[in-house]
Formats: C-alpha cells, sequence, structure tokens
C-alpha cells in the first residue's frame, strides 16, 4: 500500500510539480488549493504526510497546520512540511510552535523534496 | 705309406710263417685224425688262432676256444650259432657272397669282422678252406685278430684326416662335429664334450654329444663333466679316470654328483698359444667300452688341432679385423685419398674423394678411371700427369691446388703424392692424400684484407689512435698526431706518453681509473704540441690484454679545442640568457605585485564612486573604468600564476571535492554569459564518476573556466558549449579523468593549435580586439594541468569547432570520509548584535581609505590603524568584532602583528582577516598557519569585503547601492541545469508538461499583477509576484524570477515608482521565456 501525500498549492505549477515527482517516488498524491481544502480531506481520508504552503488564500499554512495540531483524535499528529518563498518571514522557530516538522524553501530544489519526505514516511515505520 | 709298407712286409712273412705253420699243423692233424678227435679238439683249442668249421649254411660245426673267448661265446651256444649272425653287420653281405663263390678244394685268404657278445668289432685275416665231407662241402676258417693293428691303421687315417680338416674347414663348429663322427666311426665314441673356458670355472660348451642324455630326453647337470673338466685343467695333461677315480675326485673336491657317472672318461686340455683354453674330452657309459692310452694320445693331437685351427681362426680374425680397421680409416678420413696405377687411372679411392670428385667435375669417379676421363681441359691433365709422372721417379711431390667446384666456387687442396714402392723397388702406383684447406686460405685472405682495411682507417683516421705500455711508452701512434699536434708518428714512439701531458695530476687520476674499471672514457687532457700550443683532447682510453703475461694501453684521442671554446661561449651565452629571463620574469611577478597596490585604490574608489548618485552618463563612464580596471587585474593575476608555476613555486592543495558541484559552479559563472553571446552551455558528467575526488578545486576549476570561457568567447551566436568529464583510467581509488569543453566556434587551424599553448598567444591576431584577454590562459592551464599529472589538447575543424580537452589524475574519497573533513573545518561563526566594530590596520592611506569608506557605508564601525604597533595598542583598549589585518606592512607586518595580538590573550579575541595582495590560495593556508583567522584578496571590491564580514559576523549590511554594476548579474532566460536536474525525477515529459504549466500560470500572475497594480491592490499583486517568484526559481527560470523578486521588493518598500519599468520587463522576460522554451522543449 502506497503512502499518501496531501500536496497543498495554490500554484498549479508547483501542485503538478509536487505530485508528479513525488508520484514517481510510488506515492499516492492527492492535490489542494488551500489550507480549508485541506482540513476537508483530512476529515475524509487518511494521509500520511501534508505538504503544506504557506503562502496560500482562504487558509494559510500556518493556520492550516495550527487547525491540524488542534485535532482531537491521532490525525493531529500527521507530519506537517512547509513549503516557503519566504522563510525571512518566520523562523524555523515559529514554525516548530506552530507543530510544523520540516520546511522546503522555495525555490523548490526536488533533490531536497524528495529526501526530506523520505525521511519523514520511512520515520514513522 | 713306408709304415704300412713295412706292415704290409711282415705280414707276408707272418702269412708264410702260418702257412709252413698250417701245413705242419695238417699233418699233424691227418695224424691226430688217425688217433684220436679228442686229442684233435686239444689241438685246435691250444692254438691261439680262430679256428670255425661251418657248413654251407653257415652252421657252425666247430669253434676253437681261442674263438669263443675272443666273441665270448660258450660252447653250447655255439651249437646254435649261424656264422654269419656273428659277422660284423657291415661285412655280413661281402662275406657271404665270397662265400657262395668259394668252390670246393679252393681256398682263399679272407678278411672280415665278427661282433662279440658284448657287440664289439673284431677284425680278422687268415684263409678259409672248402672241402668235400661226406657230399657236403665244409668251410673251415683259420684267421687270426687283426682287431688291434686295423686300429692303428685307422687312427692313423684319422691323424691324418683330421690334420688336414683343421686345414680346410674354416668353420669351427663344423669342424668340431667332423672330429666327432671321425671318432664316433673309430672309436665307437657316443660321448663327446669340446668345452672352451671364458673365465675361470665357466665353461662354454662348443660341442656336445650325450648318449644318455638323448636317450633321457631331459637335460643332465653336467656336473661330472663339469667336475672333470676342471680336473683336467688343473692337472694341465691328458687324463684317463674310471668310475672309481671320479668318486674320489668328487669326494676330494666334496662335491655330490647327481649326474649318472661315466665307466671310463678320457679328457685333454685344448691350448692355445701354450694357454689352457678349454678341455676336449671322451666318455663312455658301458662297462664294454673301453679306451686305452692310444685313445688318449688321439684325443690330445686332436686338441692340439683344435688349439691349431683356433689360433689360426684368431690370426684370420686378427686379419680381418686389421683391414677393416685401415679401410675405416681411409674411408672416414677427412682427407681425400686416392691412388693410381702407371696408366694414370683410379685404383682405389675413399669416400670422401668420391665426394669431393663429384662436387669438382659433377661425376662419380670409378676403379679404373682415367685421367683423360676425369677431366676434359688438358692443362689439367697435363698438370697431373706432371705431378704424377715427378712421383713415379720415386719423389714424395707436395703442392697446394686452387680447383674450382662445378658450380664454380673455389676450392684449396694441399696435396701430397706419394710413389708406393714394391719390395722388389718398382713404383707401380701413386698415393693420393689431399686435404681441403679452403676456410684456411679463406681466413688468410680475410685477414690480409682486414688488415689492409684496418691499416687504410689508421692511417686515415682523423682523431688520433695511439697505444702505449703500461709505463706509458708509446709503440704506436696514428698519423694524424702530425695535423693535430704537429708530431710525426716516428718521433713519438718510445717516448713516454706523459711528456706531453700537461698536468701530472691527470695523469695520475688517469691510472688509477683504468685500474679500477679497465676503461676511461670521456677523459679530457691538455697536450703541449710541438708548436709548444696547448690542445684539449677527449679520449676514450682502455687496457687491452693482448698477451697473457702483459697489459697494454690503448686510446683514441679527439682535439677537441675548438669545440671546447665554441662550448664554452655557449655556456656562456645560455647562461645570459637564462639570468635575462630570470630578471625578466622576477621583473614582471614585481610589476605585477606592485602594480597591484595602486589597483587596489583604483577598483575600490570605483566601487565607491560608483554607489555616489551619479546621473546615466556618469554610470556609464564609472561602469567601463570599472570594466578595464578589473581587466587589468586578471592581466595581472594572469602573470603573476604563470611566473609563480614557471618557479615551480605553485603547489596543489588535496582537498575533498564534490565533482558535481565544481561544474554546477562553472556552470553558474558561464551560463550568462553564454546566454549573452546566444550559446548554450551543457555539461555531462559520466555515470562512472565518484561522487568526491582529492584535488585542488581552485586550479581544476581554473582550468574548466580558462576552457569554458574560451569557448564562449570564440564562439558565434546559436552555437553550442559542451563540457564532460569522463572517466578514462582506473585503478582502485585512483582515477583518471578526461575533461573535453567541445565549443562549435570558429576552430583553430593546424599551424595556430601549434601556438595555442605557448605564452601570450592567440591565435588569429587580426581579431585580437574582437576577443581580448592575455593570451596567458592556455600557458597558465597547461602548466597546471601538467602539475596535475596531466595533459592537455585540442582537436580543431577551423569552422565547424575546438574540442578541448585535458586530463588529470585524483583520487576518489567516501562521501563519509568528507563529512567528516567538513566538520572539522567548518568556522564558528560569532554572533553579536550590535554594530559591528572593526578595526582596520592598513599602512596605506589609499587602500585604507577605500576598505573604511565601503564598511562604513555597509554599516559597519571602523577604527583605522596605520601599523600594527598601532593596531597592538587600539586592541588592548577597545573590544573588536573584527580585525581586518594589512599583510604588507613595514616595521612590523601583518602576520607578526597578529602574533603579537595573540600573545595578548584578550579574552573574546575577535577573528583577524588577512588582506593582501598574495593572490595565491595556498597562501591562505599559510596565514591561517601563522595564526589568522581568514583571508581575502586586494585589491579589495566592495561586495567580496561585506561578504567576508558577514561571514564572521550575523549582521545585516546597510544596502550599498551597486546597481552601476548589477547588470553584470543578469539571470539566464532558463537554467537549463534546474532542469535537468527535474528530468532525473519525470524524464522530458515533466519538464514539458511543468513548462507548460508555468507558462500558463505565469501569464495569468503578471496580467493579474498587471490589473492589481492598475487597481493600486499592491498587497494583492505583490503575492502574485511572490508565486511567480517561487515558481520560475523552482523551474530554474532565473530571469523571471529575479524581476519578480525585483518587483516584489520594490512593494515591500513601497518604492512604488520603480515597479512600471520592471513590471514592463517581466513582460519582455516572459515572452523570451515562451521562446526559449518552446525551443527548449522542441530540441
Amino acid at each position: 500500500m502506497n503512502k499518501k501525500i496531501l500536496v497543498a498549492e495554490d500554484s498549479s505549477v508547483i501542485q503538478n510539480l509536487t505530485k508528479r515527482v513525488l508520484t514517481m517516488q510510488q506515492y499516492e498524491v492527492v492535490v489542494v488549493k488551500n489550507g480549508a481544502q485541506v482540513i476537508d480531506k483530512l476529515n475524509n481520508g487518511d494521509f500520511d504526510l501534508v505538504l503544506l504552503d504557506i503562502h496560500m488564500p482562504v487558509m494559510d499554512g500556518m493556520e492550516c497546520a495550527k487547525k491540524i495540531r488542534s485535532f482531537p483524535d491521532a490525525r493531529k499528529d500527521i507530519p506537517i512540511i512547509a513549503i516557503t518563498g519566504n522563510a525571512n518571514n518566520y523562523s524555523l522557530e515559529d514554525f516548530k510552535n506552530t507543530g510544523i516538522n520540516d520546511y522546503l524553501p522555495k525555490p523548490l530544489n526536488y533533490d531536497n523534496l524528495v529526501e526530506v519526505v523520505k525521511k519523514y514516511l520511512t520515520n514513522e515505520n | 705309406m713306408d709304415l704300412a709298407d713295412s706292415d704290409i712286409k711282415s705280414l707276408e712273412k707272418e702269412v708264410l710263417r702260418l702257412k709252413r705253420l698250417l701245413s705242419d699243423k695238417e699233418k699233424a692233424f691227418e695224424e691226430l685224425k688217425k688217433q684220436n678227435p679228442d686229442q684233435l679238439r686239444q689241438l685246435f683249442d691250444s692254438s691261439n688262432d680262430l679256428v670255425q668249421v661251418l657248413d654251407q649254411q653257415g652252421n657252425l660245426l666247430f669253434a676253437n676256444e681261442t674263438w669263443r673267448n675272443k666273441l665270448g661265446f660258450s660252447e653250447k651256444e655255439i651249437a646254435k650259432l649261424n656264422f654269419y649272425d656273428t659277422l660284423h653287420p657291415e661285412f655280413k653281405a661281402d662275406t657271404s657272397r665270397r662265400l657262395k663263390n668259394l668252390k670246393s678244394d679252393q681256398h682263399q685268404d679272407f678278411e672280415t669282422a665278427f661282433l662279440t657278445k658284448r657287440g664289439k668289432s673284431i677284425f680278422v685275416r687268415g684263409k678259409i678252406y672248402a672241402a668235400k665231407n661226406e657230399g657236403n662241402t665244409i668251410l673251415r676258417f683259420i684267421s687270426y685278430d687283426v682287431t688291434e693293428r686295423y686300429r692303428a691303421e685307422r687312427i692313423q687315417n684319422i691323424f691324418y684326416k683330421i690334420a688336414n680338416l683343421t686345414i680346410t674347414q674354416h668353420r669351427l663348429d663344423e669342424l668340431y662335429r667332423q672330429i666327432f663322427l671321425e671318432l664316433k666311426e673309430i672309436l665307437e665314441v657316443k660321448n663327446f664334450s669340446i668345452v672352451l673356458r671364458n673365465h675361470p670355472k665357466e665353461y662354454d660348451f662348443v660341442y656336445r654329444v650325450n648318449e644318455y642324455e638323448s636317450s633321457q630326453d631331459h637335460p643332465l647337470t653336467c656336473d661330472v663333466e663339469k667336475l672333470l673338466i676342471d680336473y683336467t685343467f688343473e692337472m694341465g695333461k691328458p687324463m684317463m679316470i674310471y668310475a672309481d677315480g671320479i668318486l674320489k675326485i668328487s669326494e676330494q673336491k666334496k662335491q655330490k654328483l647327481k649326474d649318472p657317472l661315466p665307466t671310463i672318461w678320457l679328457g685333454v686340455p685344448i691350448r692355445l698359444d701354450s694357454t689352457k683354453i678349454g678341455v676336449l674330452s671322451i666318455s663312455a657309459y658301458d662297462e664294454h667300452s673301453f679306451y686305452n692310452n692310444t685313445d688318449l694320445e688321439l684325443l690330445d693331437f686332436i686338441s692340439s688341432q683344435i688349439g691349431l685351427a683356433k689360433e689360426r681362426k684368431k690370426n684370420e680374425q686378427k686379419i680381418q679385423s686389421q683391414a677393416a680397421r685401415l679401410n675405416a680409416i681411409f674411408e672416414s678420413s677427412t682427407h681425400q685419398i686416392w691412388s693410381i696405377d702407371a696408366n694414370y687411372a683410379f685404383t682405389s679411392y675413399n669416400k670422401n674423394y668420391a665426394d669431393a670428385f663429384i662436387d669438382y667435375y659433377g661425376i662419380s669417379p670409378q676403379v679404373g678411371m682415367r685421367l683423360e676421363d676425369q677431366a676434359i681441359d688438358t692443362r689439367i691433365i697435363n698438370f697431373w700427369k706432371a705431378k704424377y709422372d715427378e712421383a713415379f721417379k720415386g719423389n714424395i711431390v707436395n703442392f697446394q691446388q686452387k680447383q674450382k667446384t662445378a658450380s664454380g666456387a673455389p676450392v684449396w687442396r694441399d696435396i701430397f703424392l706419394n710413389p708406393i714402392f714394391l719390395p722388389s723397388g718398382e713404383i707401380e702406383e701413386i698415393s693420393v692424400i689431399a686435404n681441403d684447406i679452403t676456410e684456411k686460405k679463406q681466413s688468410e685472405t680475410a685477414l690480409r684484407e682486414s688488415e689492409e682495411k684496418f691499416r687504410d682507417i689508421f692511417e686515415s683516421f682523423q682523431d688520433i689512435y695511439f697505444r702505449c705500455d703500461m709505463k706509458g711508452v708509446i709503440s704506436m701512434v696514428s698519423p694524424s698526431i702530425l695535423e693535430v699536434a704537429g708530431y710525426e708518428p716516428s718521433e713519438l714512439i718510445d717516448r713516454n706518453i706523459t711528456d706531453f701531458f700537461k698536468s701530472d695530476n691527470s695523469i695520475e687520476e688517469l691510472f688509477n681509473m683504468l685500474y679500477k674499471s679497465n676503461r676511461v672514457s670521456n677523459f679530457e687532457v691538455s697536450v703541449k704540441t710541438k708548436g709548444g700550443n696547448t690542445i684539449q683532447f677527449l679520449s676514450n682510453i682502455r687496457l687491452i690484454h693482448r698477451k697473457s703475461t702483459s697489459y697494454e694501453i690503448e686510446g683514441v684521442a679527439r682535439d677537441i679545442t675548438q669545440l671546447k671554446k665554441t662550448n664554452d661561449e655557449l655556456r656562456e651565452a645560455k647562461e645570459i640568457a637564462e639570468r635575462s629571463l630570470k630578471i625578466k620574469d622576477r621583473f614582471l611577478a614585481n610589476m605585477s605585485h606592485e602594480i597591484r597596490t595602486p589597483m587596489n585604490g583604483i577598483i575600490g574608489m570605483i566601487d565607491l564612486l560608483g554607489s555616489t548618485h551619479l546621473d546615466e552618463e556618469q554610470s556609464n563612464y564609472v561602469r567601463t573604468t570599472k570594466k578595464s580596471s578589473e581587466n587589468l587585474l586578471n592581466i595581472l593575476n594572469d602573470i603573476l600564476d604563470l611566473s609563480k608555476i614557471e618557479a615551480g613555486k605553485m603547489t596543489l592543495r588535496r582537498e575533498p571535492v564534490k565533482i558535481e558541484d565544481t561544474f554546477l559552479k562553472i556552470y553558474d559563472l558561464y551560463s550568462q554569459q553564454a546566454f549573452m553571446s546566444k550559446n548554450s552551455l551543457f555539461y555531462h558528467l559520466d555515470e562512472e564518476i565518484p561522487e568526491y575526488i582529492l584535488t585542488d578545486e581552485t586550479r581544476f576549476m581554473q582550468v574548466v573556466s580558462n576552457l569554458t570561457s574560451n569557448a564562449i568567447k570564440f564562439s558565434p551566436k546559436k552555437g553550442t558549449i559542451n563540457l564532460s568529464i569522463r572517466v578514462i583510467r582506473k585503478k582502485k581509488k585512483k582515477y583518471t579523468f578526461k575533461i573535453s569543453v567541445k565549443d562549435s566556434g570558429i576552430g583553430i587551424s593546424k599551424q595556430d593549435r601549434e601556438k595555442l599553448f605557448q605564452s601570450f598567444s592567440q591565435i588569429d591576431n587580426s581579431n585580437r580586439k574582437n576577443f581580448g584577454g592575455t593570451g596567458l590562459g592556455l600557458a597558465i592551464s597547461k602548466e597546471l594541468v601538467k602539475s596535475m599529472g596531466g595533459e592537455i589538447g585540442v582537436v580543431s575543424t577551423p569552422g565547424l569547432g575546438s574540442t578541448f580537452w585535458f586530463t588529470f589524475t585524483a583520487e576518489s574519497i567516501d562521501a563519509s570520509q568528507v563529512e567528516s573533513l567538513k566538520e572539522e573545518t567548518t568556522l564558528t561563526r560569532q554572533f553579536t548584535s550590535a554594530i559591528p566594530k572593526i578595526l582596520l590596520v592598513d599602512d596605506n592611506d589609499i587602500n585604507r581609505n577605500v576598505a573604511s569608506s565601503i564598511l562604513r557605508k555597509s554599516g559597519c564601525e571602523v577604527i583605522e590603524a596605520s601599523s600594527g604597533f598601532e593596531a597592538i595598542k587600539k586592541i588592548k583598549k577597545i573590544h573588536f568584532d573584527l580585525v581586518l589585518m594589512d599583510i604588507q606592512m613595514p616595521d612590523m607586518d601583518g602576520v607578526e602583528t597578529t602574533k603579537e595580538i595573540k600573545k595578548l590573550k584578550i579574552p573574546d579575541l575577535p577573528p583577524i582577516i588577512a588582506m593582501t595582495a598574495y593572490s595565491m590560495e595556498e597562501d591562505r593556508e599559510s596565514f591561517i598557519n601563522e595564526g589568522l583567522d581568514d583571508y581575502i584578496s586586494k585589491p579589495i571590491k566592495a561586495t567580496a569585503l561585506i561578504d567576508k564580514v558577514k561571514s564572521w559576523l550575523d549582521f545585516e549590511p546597510n544596502k550599498v547601492s551597486t546597481d552601476v554594476f548589477t547588470e553584470e548579474s543578469e539571470q539566464l532566460v532558463i537554467n537549463q541545469n534546474t532542469l535537468h536536474q527535474l528530468h532525473k525525477y519525470g524524464g522530458k515529459e515533466l519538464i514539458e508538461s511543468v513548462l507548460i504549466d508555468f507558462d500558463k500560470e505565469a501569464t495569468e500572475q503578471i496580467k493579474n499583477a498587471k490589473s492589481y497594480y492598475q487597481k493600486k491592490a499592491y498587497e494583492e499583486m505583490r503575492r502574485e509576484l511572490h508565486t511567480l517568484k517561487g515558481n520560475a526559481g523552482t523551474l530554474g527560470i532565473e530571469q523571471l524570477s529575479g524581476l519578480a523578486a525585483t518587483v516584489e521588493k520594490s512593494l515591500k518598500e513601497n518604492k512604488f515608482e520603480d515597479i512600471l519599468p520592471n513590471l514592463k520587463q517581466l513582460e519582455r522576460s516572459l515572452k523570451e521565456f515562451k521562446e526559449s522554451y518552446t525551443n527548449f522543449i522542441n530540441t
């Protein structure tokens, strides 16, 4: 059974890119456009990891992460990896406080993306 | 015969006597008959004669006692006996025939033989009378025994026969057989043996017959025979031994006998030259056979005959082997031997001569072949006739003769003619012995020719050949000495060679070397000429050992006076040239170095000038000035590099280098430049390339950069430049790599290629201005590659492009080791939150001014010191976050100052960064080893200085506007490298789809941004551009990403006036991207 990854990203370019790169790595990828959809998806199915763009309309990444971590059940422990184009706005400390496990800076490095995802999905087992 | 005659005479006398006796007896018989038959019988019986009376059928009517005794019959037996039955079978037929023919009243002389009851023959002679008695004819046979006599005759005969046999019979075995047959006939021998002794007690039965054995059908052990043979041999005389004697001998010899014993045994030794060589023996097993001394004598005679036969046989063999030996010598001789008779015809010749004859004349010689048949040429015939005739006069003739073989090869022979004298003194034949001396002749000729040749050489020799004894007395010198030194060779013979040497030292030295190694090469010596000048000789001298007792010295000397002079001149010229070259190099290095100091001021000030407010024209001028000064700096750096390499001062470091990173750096450095000249830059790493290698990355990059920048420089628009690295050899961890830089440029002609790697050469001088540069790059690259253990080269087709390549060797290193190495060298950063306080130490006012201006502008607090002493003083009082230390200062240089500062043991000592014009990377190491923490190269450039400070201190510098120069760092439309990365994860298809996505989205985003801008919805606009920046960056669409970032920044800083032109720029960039990526996809 392939691991399921939920990718939240408003840019269709990055959506498409991450989806295809991760699918090639034998992951099942579901893509959404904003934080609200993330919560929606998580409510309706099991995922192993969330890739979260911080910079999103409707519900941004930080808010979304906070929501996930406040889930009453086991879903709150799902690994969250942030994608951000401006790390300056938030420090690593900020991410940690919010409950984000790791982050990938933009521009996205594909090797890095695959490596970090793998790290969390392998660690869980 | 005399013996026989006398025998006959005596026999005749006896007959007469007997006849008289008989007539007396008859008278008496008649009287007796009248008296008493018993008395008559008595009379007969007492007679020595054999008396028999028989009827015509042969029935014995009477036989007297003498007869009975002789034949071994009793009186009773006689009555049943028939006369014929008593006859010897051989005589039976003849006797009965004669008896039948006998008429009445006749008498006849008669001879016959009886066989005794035991089978022994009795030969008799006598008279037989036929008489009528009462109507019947009765025969009266009165005879006497002549057996002994008969035997004597036969033996006499056998003597003769055997003597004859030994002469006529050449085969010994046949002789033995015949002897046996004779003995069998005369002596009724049934057992016979001839034994020859090989070794003591070892006998060879050369002939043996044994009745016992032939009847028994199994072989006897011959122990009896051997015993008796031994005994006979021992006694050395004829032996006659009876059975009891045999037993005695066997007892005496303590030998038990198995074979049956003969009743009698006769043995005689066989002698050859009075040496006993064997035994001849006969024996008998039946008791009635007996032999007497006469038989023994016979055997002795026979044995002597056998000895004679043996001897004769021996002599015959001797003669035969002698003849065979002579023939063998004759035939096997390496000489040619033949003989001729008075007609000059061959009487004999050996094989060697026959072979040679075929060689010479093409025909085989034959006995009887005459001289005229041998040769056609009358001259040859006459020549030989004369020689033979001379020999026929009784002289021995010797001469050498040249002959040609049938195939024309010359043959030399040494020939001896010997007359063969008969006992009478006559000469009927000549024997000839010839020896092929061609080789000897040829070597003589060769020797003579060789001597002549060497004499010629010797006399025409231009160098001087000399020979002297161990004391130096000259025994030989070539005539060339006259021309060279003015001496006649005869003047020098017997003079000492040392008389002519200029220095005694060199003589001693020469002799020492000669004794040590037997030869001396290239020995130089000064020699006096006859005219009193000094000339220089170069000699090769050696000891020679021609005679077994004494050594000699020989040598060849050459006048090198002129050569030496020329050499000295050349050396001087070379030294001058080298000196000047060194001066030039040092001058260049010094000049470059000296120029760099003012350059420091110029560049620094230009940087500062660029940061002031300038109008467009001024900016343009500043930019050009900056470019020119940087070019000048590059030239200086190149010259410094080259002089350093040439001086051998370049040392390469060995540090872990990630090859892929290096190529990425190259790509980053040159992709922009390539883009500007409308070229595409690609790189390709071979799969076999290890991740990390140990090498000097700076130098490696320097070479690759040089080749890459050349390729870009010399490629026309729309070309491609391909970098590649592959492994060409691998031995464990040691790799040899080949790096190729392939361009599609103008190419290089063959003659240009040869000049390419020389200093200051740039091909196509007319175009020099087009390409710029020092022309030192390839020369430096060549030297660098050489020091990396590789080679550099180029293949090129003018008009189509060139491929520059180089090889280098490096060891691979595991990533795990690299990590640990890296950790070790990680520098600890110091963090201060306040404004950084920096101590700037430099004795040069301008330099200090430049650096401090840059630092102050970027928000640092700068305190200046113009010497090491001042710096120490200040650092004692004030706490600094960082020290920038010039290295070259008078009185106390930067390194010394640093050491002094360290000695102060100030708590929380700031990092000290060296500033130096030493541009070499290895200098950094040495400064760090001396206690400095880091290094920055002069001339100081604003960005480099700020980056350096930033790397040590955590501070956000004020923006120093260097806008004037930013256009240099223009980004690429598409960084193909980033896309290559993407290729890994999804191939071309992924790239295509992502780029299409991006195109769509970016078009939308820019459209949105424009409309937001019009609505002054700046935050929305910023968000849009932020996403665009990230997306573009992720896909390596650098130009768009950069522009989006610029606009985003302006929006953030509320610099709205900058937005519109950049937005326009953004649109243009998008358009460019669209063109590029469709192109990209299509290729």
